[in-house]
């Protein structure tokens, strides 16, 4: 009985809390950058090869000879890739991927746990270490999110309300990876010293009040430059160097550019650079779609 | 079942029989948009690029650490107040509105929640400019007021009939009346001039956007020029 009342009210007050202001740095989207080009990867896969699926594997073959990024040649109807998921529902839900590469054995995996008091995303390398791990700890009073490369914890966010204003607290670490496994390395050095944290404030009109770690008042715009999460997609392509090139097929020529744009867009959105040329973009779209020369044929 | 096929014939009559507005034809949510849409994205790029302090009533903008721009609101009588003080100046801009106002968003110039309003009235009298709209049943008039004279556009859409027109009132302008009526089972008639003459719909919108739609749009943009330039209202590097 207690234990339920206590995940009531752990409900109820998760679901009052704010989300992470728009534009700002989250766990949602570092996770979001990193599962973007494993998704991706895995869509071009089905444009470029033969996908069979059974209810926990996707395999993918070819009829010709595929050379793999790893400089590995597989035989035509050998698997290129096969994605093996796990899932369990009870009693917590739990999904595990595990992707085998062109060398058959395991590239890497995800996995990803889903409860009331926590969520946990990891990705392992071949030897089922962890290469980035994301963990989310969800209490009445805070949501603690913290980020690990490797085994090193490099961010901490914490969120808090506080008489109808949001708190957010970013502390960043120093930190440096060598990670060398067979078939990928990594290589990420960031020895800048941070020492306190950034505190941002968010209102219940949406105003936002940002304070370096030093305790000056910041725009957004500053802060965004200093809290960006770069250099996974570096870490993400070593990930997937054990699957074949790949290419996007779209269905014809027409749509390139506004393919290419949008993808542009796509990217400098998740890397929150450019924001401008984004808002351009878009403002370029509506006025495109007013005069008509943006058909929309859905 | 009866009462469901009725309610539903009734929805499938009425819209058979719906006057549909001429895509790519202005309408007063256009206008407002079009006049308003540059202050709203103006102030996203300050508050991005700016550090800010809220306070009661209030907001204070910085540049480098030094008060660049204190804003504050009073709402009194149904009248908001809205006053911005930089070292050497200060603007005042009142708006009167039947609706509720997202009053936070309007001081930062976001007018999103006055559109749904069927009447208001923005004034800043300091730089001699006006906008104001009126609804009377199925008519919407808008009135852009700049320190030369007025641009009228009236609206009126009923279930039969369609019609829209501007005009200008002000002793050296260079536009000539314009007119947009469609009735039931009709086609859509294009009308210039003070004589009312017929002409075709790409003569009519060659007239609407070089005498009227590029004036109001350029208006925002005067207006936000006179803000930056002689109230220190925040650069954003443009």
């Amino acid at each position: 009985m207690l234990r339920l009342v206590f995940l009531l009210t752990l409900v109820a007050t998760i679901n009052l809390k704010a989300e992470i202001p728009q534009g700002l740095l989250s766990v949602d989207r570092i996770l979001e950058e990193i599962q973007l080009p494993i998704n991706n990867k895995i869509l071009q896969m089905q444009q470029n090869f033969v996908e069979t699926r059974s209810s926990s594997v996707q395999t993918f073959t070819s009829q010709d000879v595929v050379s793999c990024q790893s400089g590995l040649s597989v035989q035509p109807g050998s698997p290129i890739l096969r994605v093996v998921t796990e899932n369990q529902i009870l009693p917590l839900k739990r999904e595990v991927k595990t992707y085998y590469g062109c060398n058959q054995s395991q590239s890497f995996r995800e996995i990803k746990i889903d409860t009331l008091e926590e969520f946990r995303y990891q990705l392992l390398g071949p030897d089922n270490l962890a290469i980035f791990t994301l963990l989310k700890l969800k209490s009445p009073t805070e949501i603690r999110s913290e980020i690990y490369l490797t085994n090193q914890r490099v961010y901490l966010i914490q969120e808090r309300s506080q008489g109808g204003t949001e708190e957010f607290f970013y502390f960043r670490f120093p930190f440096q990876v060598n990670y060398n496994q067979a078939g990928f390395r990594i290589n990420i050095n960031d020895t800048n010293e941070v020492s306190g944290h950034y505190l941002v404030r968010q209102y219940s009109q949406g105003f936002l009040e940002i304070f370096s770690p030093q305790g000056e008042r910041i725009s957004k715009a500053e802060f965004i430059r200093n809290n960006g999460f770069r250099g996974v997609n570096f870490f993400i392509d070593s990930v997937l160097q054990d699957l074949p090139e790949t290419k996007f097929i779209s269905s014809g020529n027409q749509n390139q550019n506004l393919i290419n744009e949008l993808r542009n867009a796509q990217t400098f959105l998740l890397s929150n650079t450019n924001l401008n040329y984004v808002r351009n973009l878009i403002n370029e779209y509506i006025k495109l779609a007013e005069d008509g020369e943006l058909q929309d044929n859905r | 079942m009866k009462i469901f096929f009725l309610i539903l014939s009734f929805f499938m009559f009425s819209k058979a029989y719906a006057l549909e507005w001429p895509s790519g034809l202005f309408k007063a949510d256009t206008l407002q948009q079009q006049f308003f849409t540059p202050f709203k994205n103006y102030f996203v790029q300050v508050i991005e690029s700016h550090a800010i302090q809220p306070k009661n009533g209030g907001l204070i903008i910085f540049d480098e650490g030094e008060v660049e721009l204190e804003i504050d609101w009073v709402q009194n009588a149904g009248i908001l107040s809205l006053f911005y003080r930089s070292k050497n100046s200060e603007l005042v801009i009142f708006v009167e509105s039947e609706g509720e106002l997202n009053v936070s968003e309007i001081a930062l110039l976001n007018f999103d929640s006055l559109f749904s309003s069927p009447s208001y009235r923005l004034d800043i009298p300091k730089l001699n400019y006006s906008l104001s709209k009126k609804t009377r049943g199925n008519s919407v008039n808008l009135t852009f007021s700049p320190a030369w004279g007025n641009i009228f556009f009236e609206q009126k859409i009923t279930r039969t009939e369609l019609e829209s027109r501007m005009w200008y009132n002000c002793s050296e302008c260079s536009g000539e009346p314009i007119l947009f009526r469609q009735i039931e089972a009709g086609v859509p008639t294009f009308f210039v001039g003070e004589l009312v003459q017929s002409v075709s719909p790409q003569r009519y919108l060659s007239i609407a956007n070089r005498f009227y739609l590029s004036g109001i749009s350029s208006q925002s943009s005067t207006l936000l020029s006179q803000l930056k330039s002689s109230y220190s209202f925040p650069s954003i590097g443009d």
